[in-house]
């Protein structure tokens, strides 16, 4: 049995106040890049909405969202892309969201999946 | 024959993925391949809770799997900080955090995530049912 690095990519599909999905997302990805795995994630669906600015987390008594994502860099994860039709149905635009986030279309977010040894949905 | 890794983020009994999981898990073994361990994140850790009961003529998922882990040495591993929040702990966390009674469904193990990580990097497959 051998040890390699793999390449997770890990979906986030809820938004940060409807469940503890986002944030258990959240914790397995920083966990994964700690074991030094290559680490992407991508926000589908109501997913996009845990990269909206402007959200008072402490009301809603949940982890500051916007602060965690931020400090993504210092956990080596930089590869974080977020679903355009997803932003674009929920009537969202790049500019209400956290910048550093690649909006990639339906087929070049397929392919980017695609190219990820494993793929994990929370 | 491959190495392969399942983890399962849905609860027993109120979601079926878990038995879907467990379907897989005995055709991978059917047909020569190893479960490196099954990983239980998310609500997937209500099948460590020793306190889950079905009548006689009803699944019972959480038990199947203790079977299954028990016959072919497969580790049944739930995430321990997931487990703990949804109130299933094992005697020493119960003690630790002050509780009289703790309730850790037999066979199954509480553990960090880092162990999904590492299971995971060795196996040569991850199945995820949700």
């Amino acid at each position: 049995m051998h040890k390699h690095m793999k390449r997770i990519a890990f979906i986030q599909t809820q938004a940060p106040m409807a469940s503890a999905a986002g944030i258990e997302g959240l914790d397995m990805a920083m966990v994964s890049a700690t074991f030094e795995q290559q680490v992407s994630l991508f926000f589908i669906g109501d997913g996009v909405h845990q990269l909206r600015l402007g959200q008072d987390y402490a009301k809603a008594h949940i982890k500051d969202f916007t602060r965690t994502l931020g400090a993504l860099t210092f956990y080596d994860i930089e590869r974080l892309y977020l679903c355009r039709e997803s932003m674009q149905q929920r009537g969202l635009t790049p500019d209400a969201l956290i910048d550093g986030i690649e909006v990639l279309d339906t087929e070049a977010l397929s392919s980017k999946l695609a190219a990820h040894d494993l793929v994990i949905s929370l | 024959m491959a190495s392969i890794a399942i983890l399962i983020t849905a609860p027993p009994y109120d979601s079926g993925a878990s038995h879907r999981a467990l379907c897989f898990a005995r055709a991978c073994v059917a047909a020569g391949h190893s479960i490196a361990g099954v990983f239980f994140y998310q609500a997937g850790v209500q099948h460590g809770n020793a306190l889950i009961t079905h009548f006689s003529d009803e699944p019972h998922i959480a038990r199947d799997w203790q079977t299954f882990g028990k016959d072919h040495k497969v580790p049944l591993l739930l995430c321990i900080s997931a487990a703990n929040r949804r109130g299933i702990l094992g005697e020493t966390d119960a003690k630790e955090w002050g509780l009289a009674i703790s309730n850790l469904r037999q066979g199954y193990q509480a553990i960090g995530l880092g162990e999904f990580v590492s299971l995971s990097e060795t196996a040569d497959r991850t199945v995820q049912f949700n």
